[in-house]
């Protein structure tokens, strides 16, 4: 009663609350936005690489990054190693995975015309995770004939695993969202936690199976952590954004017409089914393989392209490429809480991106709310 | 932005307390690992430690590193050490490629359950910091420990099935089959592990309890305080219908005498050996 009761009036609330938006919240140019974002990221990229075991001036990082080396020999710790193998590093994986999960959060969004939804928060990453360590544990346990560079974490094989749990959940999810209607749609959240709760089941039965050594690396799935940062997967997730970033044109055209509705996006002479299947696969490679490199990290999908939104208003031309500096400017904050703030030892990640996330979320709700008819 | 800053410039205030650097500096990444430096007496060369260094008292009080499974690189760094001890459970393995591309000394030693590993665990500790006779005389004790014990254990006629129960907190409860720690300290100290059909731990279930019909449960200490005594362990599911539940027969050992394979090792035994064998004759 109450889906079907939402389902007739939120097509016209919707349209209604982006007029609204698109009269009122498209106060800032586009370019300013950048430009702030950029300011922010070298800030905190300055930031990142100043505080630690060693706190580092400006004029040291800059010597260092200019000269490749530092003219100190007789230092413990050579500042080009603590920047170029432990700080660097992680900055440019927590901004690449941040640039990832929030893009993949605008494309996610976009494609079920619903702004509450979330990698992390519809089963996105969970499956991405559940696949991953189902590779974790089952490789080890039954394809013992492999060869060892084929098992395990350190496989390409996990990649693609995670991918392929992303991907089957966002399809399993659209079909579902697609029965309803295709439009906002109150099953398609229902359907998530329905995903989420056989995820979690099913990751704890693969605890069980799991031998000690395994278990720690299922557990590092549930939390996400920055400490695993290595040049070689700094250059395949780089490889898969930028793969994906050459995507953004069409995307963007296609999320912007799907907006409209599906009807009428087809009328406007757009092959919606192939957006819709582009969108998935390409959303789902991001999540995955940023999940199955730093573990899951949720919430960043929902922050950015909303508060992005709020000032750039809704369109996915500007949203999207700005959401990858949103998310970098967001997970690369993270990450300098996340290694400070309990220092010498350091917190997972996900723990602070959650604990930042979680309530912000209430908050949207509660806003959500007020503006009725979008939520009752 | 100032906020942040002024932040972190609080949270690196620490880092710079610890300056001057020439003798060993050593960060340990292991309970056993610690219990084995200080009981060589270069507890004070000890700069800091992960949580699972609980004893002796002195280790507990250093910086901690974090769990020796999560570390991170930076926060090892900024206790500035010059030598690091662990067990081959430290990890995530990118960070200790990180401290050792930054030039520190690592050391990683297995950690197999067994007297000869945790006596060659010692020894190779002692030579890395200088304490080569303190090693020596440890590994001595041990060994006349064990093989006193080992002479009386080969006497016996019955041995006890026992059950090894790790637990902490309400929800975790989980027991000890072959290949464990446990299980080999259930040996040395002269009884059989209840549970043999599995390696690893598994999940307690009352049913299973109830089918190895174990004569002894034994526990860490720590698990036990976290039962909230012995009561909590009768209370578990299916242990009152064992002959262990119905004879109250509790046996509970500190943890890192019980598991650790460290220095107290030969105690560790001896301690077992008594409460499995309270009426042996020749008890000391």
């Amino acid at each position: 009663m109450i889906v079907s009761s939402l389902e007739t009036s939120s097509p016209e609330t919707k349209t209604k609350g982006e007029e609204k938006k698109k009269k009122t919240g498209r106060k800032v140019p586009p370019i300013l936005v950048y430009a702030v974002l950029a300011v922010g990221l070298f800030g905190i990229g300055i930031l990142s690489l100043k505080f630690g075991s060693i706190q580092l001036s400006t004029g040291e990082i800059l010597k260092v990054l200019i000269s490749g080396q530092d003219s100190l020999s007789e230092l413990e710790v050579p500042h080009s190693i603590l920047i170029w193998n432990l700080r660097m590093p992680r900055l440019v994986l927590s901004m690449l995975v941040g640039a990832c999960l929030a893009s993949a959060g605008v494309c996610i969004q976009g494609l079920f015309r619903n702004p509450l939804v979330e990698p992390g928060f519809i089963g996105v990453s969970p499956g991405a995770a559940l696949a991953a360590s189902t590779w974790i544990v089952f490789s080890e346990k039954i394809l013992t004939f492999f060869p060892a560079e084929l098992k395990g974490k350190e496989s390409f094989l996990l990649q693609l695993c995670a991918f392929a749990g992303a991907l089957s959940v966002s399809f399993f999810l659209h079909i579902v969202s697609k029965r309803e209607g295709g439009g906002f749609s109150l099953v398609l959240v229902l359907a998530g936690i329905a995903v989420n709760a056989t995820v979690v089941s099913l990751l704890g039965f693969l605890s069980y199976l799991a031998d000690d050594t395994q278990l720690r690396n299922l557990t590092f799935w549930s939390l996400g952590s920055m400490a695993v940062a290595s040049w070689h997967k700094i250059y395949l997730l780089g490889a898969v954004l930028l793969l994906v970033t050459f995507f953004f044109p069409v995307l963007a055209r296609g999320l912007d017409a799907l907006a409209l509705g599906e009807a009428e996006a087809f009328h406007t002479g757009f092959k919606v089914r192939r957006i819709r299947n582009l969108t998935i696969v390409l959303a789902s490679l991001l999540v995955g393989v940023s999940i199955s490199i730093c573990g899951n990290i949720a919430f960043v999908g929902l922050i950015v392209p909303h508060i992005l939104r709020m000032v750039l208003g809704p369109g996915h031309r500007t949203l999207l490429p700005a959401s990858l500096f949103g998310g970098a400017l967001l997970l690369a904050i993270a990450d300098l809480t996340a290694r400070t703030i309990a220092f010498p030892s350091e917190l997972p990640i996900g723990i602070i991106a959650a604990g930042i996330g979680g309530p912000f979320f209430l908050f949207l709700i509660l806003q959500a709310k007020r503006r009725e008819g979008e939520f009752r | 932005m100032k906020k942040l800053i002024t932040l972190a410039l609080f949270l690196c205030l620490p880092a710079s307390i610890f300056a001057e650097a020439k003798e060993l500096r050593i960060v340990t990444l292991n309970g056993t690992v610690s219990e084995i430096v200080f009981a060589l007496g270069k507890g004070k060369l000890v700069v800091g430690n992960d949580t699972s260094s609980l004893y002796p008292p002195e280790a507990v009080a250093l910086p901690k590193v974090g769990y020796q499974r999560m570390l991170s690189a930076e926060g090892i760094l900024s206790l500035k050490p010059n030598l690091i001890l662990g067990l081959e459970y430290a990890g995530p393995p990118e960070v200790i490629e990180q401290l050792k591309s930054a030039g520190l000394k690592v050391i990683i030693y297995p950690g197999l359950p067994g007297v000869e590993p945790a006596l060659n665990n010692i020894l190779a500790i002692g030579k890395e910091i200088g304490a080569e006779k303190e090693a020596q005389k440890i590994v001595q004790d041990i060994r006349k420990k064990h093989s006193k014990i080992a002479e009386k254990v080969s006497k016996l006629k019955s041995k006890p099935k026992v059950l090894f129960v790790y637990h902490r907190g309400t929800s975790l409860a989980q027991v000890s089959g072959i290949e464990t720690p446990a299980d080999e300290m259930i040996r040395l100290g002269g009884g059989v592990n209840a549970v043999s059909g599995f390696t690893g731990f598994k999940p307690i279930t009352p049913e299973a309890v109830i089918a190895a019909q174990p004569d002894i449960i034994l526990i860490p200490s720590r698990g036990l305080e976290s039962l909230g005594g012995k009561d909590g362990v009768f209370n578990l599911p299916g242990v009152k219908d064992t002959p262990a539940g119905k004879k109250l027969r509790v046996v509970a050992i500190d943890d890192l005498v019980l598991l650790g394979f460290g220095p107290r090792l030969g105690q560790g035994i001896e301690e077992l050996f008594e409460s499995f064998h309270p009426k042996t004759p020749d008890k000391k």
